[in-house]
């Protein structure tokens, strides 16, 4: 055993040592964190047992901060520091998030900054995310018991530039190493593909908490390659239990209602959306804060017709994913369903009725199949397993820059394979102009104001040139991540021109630092607050044991030892109140030692008791 | 692969990183298995717990041979490479050259887009249509090709683009349409 450990770190003798490496799966309603443990993929339970921890965070009184089943409790009664659904949040700006759901919280805006206001300051959906992330990166080295050498993190596939960005600013921020943003259904489909090692060309239809994809992929000879993807971010299960939620408030005439009883009536719903799954019919009750009890009775027919819309909206990728990938509907040869919501029997009834009634493929639980796929391509990433097969993704939205008028030039397509570079070749309007101004924007639209706005690009130290001579190439490059970065230099004179990014949204990495600083002081704090808590309990169970005793064999002490112990009894007491941990240290070591000769007496004491009224005998 | 070797690959035109002979006949399968086999060995996933320089240099080639994939798989960027290589430049933008007949004809095909509205089976059936015109004008660049007719190719090349930017626009009224 000592023999097989002396092996000196990074020397040829030490065994090929495998990595840690995890899948987390950063989901709207829930998130998950994956393994590979003996060649078997495997999700990690959490603190309750369970697999699912829910994207939930408290922001509470103290400076602590819960994360899962733990914060959901508190979403009744203090709804505003209790943020759910973060994910809708991530990568927006503040019209883009008055415009989807209605949300408990208030928002603050500066500098196209979005936070949350709370009880512990204002926090940003990216603060959020990486508070969510840190929860299941610790989750996942308490359980494995191994450093993790990276993570793959999973991202829908129709996240735009921004939102991609804000994800992986929250892994950094949580700590963990980023071996690759990964989407979603091309995740579920590495699940199935490496499952069942069959090629053909799958279709997957993720409907999650908050956002819907749909991707086309091919698994061909070792090849994953994604043809197209589409969807939409502001499409998922949220809006169900919204649309029960707004059923119960307009049949009711529910008015003047409370936070509290909002977000009581939307978990109610949640609940009630679940149940319907198996469910003609319901009845339920519910005490609003007025004091006023609700009946509410909803039928699954009732509950489709609601729906009906939002079913049919949640089609609209399908169609337009198979026209991109140019397959018709009878060439997908699998039909993979993913994500909690196409549990409900009428979407994939409607799914279904798109592929010819085809028999839908979801053997793998929907809930787990995106952190069991991240679980695969991150074992692979790090080199545990040097696999015949490569995931080739796509870029789902076109990358453009405004021109004159408004209008967008499209420099990457949609559905380009990533990673992609393209240069383009600028030149100066003006005679001796120095300085050029570009807008990069994303998005199918044709105005640049109807497309999402990435960043304003500002080309300085142009050397003077007559117009039109310049010739300024700019690089586009989207990497496997899906992130974009630009370079510049101007061709004849060979001059780098400096570029100064300004993200028209989201942190700059001024501000990322800033985080990391409070995250690493945070953990500081942290253990500093344990160890006080520590000493607190050590010195309180002292202080209750000894002031027993001292009631009870009082006797055996001789006033200068009493008042002796008295003495640092007070100072012990009063070290807790002001916290000091070192002090509350040194005084239990105090303590202690001047007990010592008060508790060999009371042992003999004891001792002598006992043996009191029995014979030599009995004592042998 | 080392740096160097990587470096020197990025230098490379697609006919040269795909290790193909500069013709404009392609075989599908072929480009198709070669381009696998070429991101199978360079694409960054391969280098994720690399230094950082070494993945930067593996993303630029691997973009480099998806590029050299799409322009190897696209008749008309294929041509134009090809003529490229052989000294001639070809500005798309300039058509002022096209014949009289070739430009009555997008005229009414831009009316028919437009009277097709939003009915996709009329917008599917213009696509079909200008697809097999397509074919036809890509026979007609492979036969010149072989005959060394690099001028009349350079004419025929701006008749291609015509049709695909008219195949983009009609995909774009049906992705609307839907």
């Amino acid at each position: 055993m000592a023999l097989l450990q002396i092996a000196e770190p990074g020397s040829i003798n030490e065994p090929h040592k495998r990595k840690i490496a995890i899948g987390i799966d950063l989901g709207t309603t829930n998130s998950l964190v994956a393994t590979i443990k003996s060649g078997m993929p495997i999700v990690l339970n959490n603190e309750h047992d369970e697999k699912l921890t829910p994207s939930v965070v408290y922001y509470g009184e103290t400076s602590k901060i819960k994360v899962g089943k733990d914060a959901l409790k508190h979403l009744i009664t203090d709804p505003s520091n209790t943020i759910l659904s973060v994910k809708r949040l991530l990568g927006k700006d503040i019209n883009e998030i008055e415009l989807s759901a209605k949300l408990p919280y208030n928002f603050t805006d500066e500098n196209n900054m979005v936070k949350i206001k709370t009880i512990q300051g204002d926090k940003s959906p990216v603060q959020v995310s990486a508070d969510i992330l840190s929860k299941l990166s610790y989750l996942a080295s308490q359980s494995l018991g191994e450093e993790i050498t990276g993570a793959v993190v999973t991202v829908p596939a129709y996240f735009n530039e921004a939102q991609r960005q804000a994800t992986k600013q929250a892994a950094h921020i949580a700590g963990l190493n980023v071996l690759r943003l990964l989407n979603e259904p091309t995740a579920a489909a590495i699940a199935y593909g490496l499952d069942n090692k069959t090629d053909g060309t799958f279709l997957v239809y993720d409907l999650g908490g908050g956002t819907l994809d749909v991707s086309v992929l091919k698994f061909s000879k070792g090849i994953f390659q994604v043809l197209a993807v589409n969807g939409n971010t502001a499409i998922g299960g949220d809006d169900f239990d919204h649309l029960i939620c707004k059923h119960i408030i307009d049949n009711q005439n529910l008015t003047n209602l409370t936070k509290e009883d909002i977000a009581s009536l939307i978990q109610l719903s949640k609940n009630l959306k679940e149940q319907l799954s198996f469910n003609e019919s319901l009845s339920t009750n519910i005490e609003l804060s007025s004091k006023q009890v609700l009946n509410i009775t909803i039928t699954q027919k009732e509950f489709y017709n609601l729906s009906n819309n939002l079913v049919n909206q949640s089609l609209l990728p399908i169609k337009k994913v198979l026209r991109d990938a140019k397959i018709n509907s009878n060439e997908i040869d699998e039909v993979i369903m993913v994500g909690g919501s196409t549990r409900m029997p009428n979407i994939k009834d409607a799914v279904s009725g798109l592929f010819n009634q085809k028999k839908l493929l979801s053997s793998i639980d929907p809930d787990l199949v995106v952190a069991i796929g991240a679980a695969i391509q991150a074992d692979i990433l790090v080199g545990n397993k040097k696999d015949d097969w490569l995931l080739l993704d796509v870029t789902p939205l076109s990358l453009g820059i405004e021109t004159m008028g408004g209008l967008v030039e499209k420099i990457i397509p949609r559905n380009s394979t990533i990673p992609i570079t393209i240069a383009q070749d600028f030149t100066t309007q003006k005679d001796g102009q120095n300085a050029m101004s570009l807008h990069i924007v994303q998005g199918e639209r044709e105005l640049s104001h109807e497309c999402r706005s990435l960043a304003k690009f500002s080309l300085k130290g142009i050397p003077p040139m007559a117009a039109g001579t310049a010739r300024i190439r700019i690089t586009f490059q989207i990497d496997a991540d899906g992130l974009l970065s630009v370079r510049a230099k101007e061709q004849t004179t060979g001059i780098e021109s400096s570029i100064t990014v300004r993200p028209s949204f989201g942190l700059a990495d001024t501000q990322i630092e800033q985080m990391l600083n409070d995250s690493i002081k945070h953990a500081k704090e942290d253990i500093e607050t344990r160890m006080l808590a520590e000493a607190q309990n050590k010195a309180t169970s002292l202080i209750t044991m000894l002031e027993h005793a001292i009631e009870i064999d009082g006797d055996l002490l001789i006033d200068e030892e009493k008042s002796q112990l008295k003495t640092i009894l007070a100072n012990l007491n009063q070290a807790i109140e002001q916290q000091n941990t070192n002090l509350i240290t040194k005084l239990t070591d105090q303590l202690t030692n001047a007990a010592e000769t008060f508790a060999v007496k009371r042992t003999n004491r004891a001792l002598k008791q006992s043996l009191s009224g029995k014979t030599i005998n009995e004592v042998e | 692969m080392t740096s160097e070797e990587l470096t020197e690959l990025l230098k490379s035109n697609s006919f040269e990183l795909f290790n193909l002979p500069i013709e404009f006949q392609i075989d599908p399968t072929t480009l198709e298995a070669k381009y696998h086999s070429l991101q199978k060995q360079i694409h960054p996933d391969n280098f994720s717990v690399n230094r950082n320089e070494e993945k930067l240099l593996a993303t630029s080639l691997s973009s480099k041979i998806n590029d050299a994939y799409q322009t190897l798989a696209s008749p008309i960027k294929r041509a134009k490479l090809i003529l490229e290589l052989n000294g001639l430049k070809i500005n798309l933008a300039e058509n002022n050259q096209l014949p009289e007949n070739f430009l009555i004809e997008q005229m009414e095909t831009h009316e028919t887009i437009a009277e097709a509205n939003d009915d996709i089976d009329k917008l599917d059936a213009i696509i079909y249509e200008l697809e097999q015109k397509k074919d036809h004008l890509i026979a007609q660049i492979e036969e010149h090709f072989v005959n060394e007719n690099l001028q009349i190719i350079v004419e025929l090349i701006k008749q291609l683009s015509f049709y695909d930017k008219l195949i983009l626009l009609v995909e774009n009224n049906i992705q609307n349409a839907l």
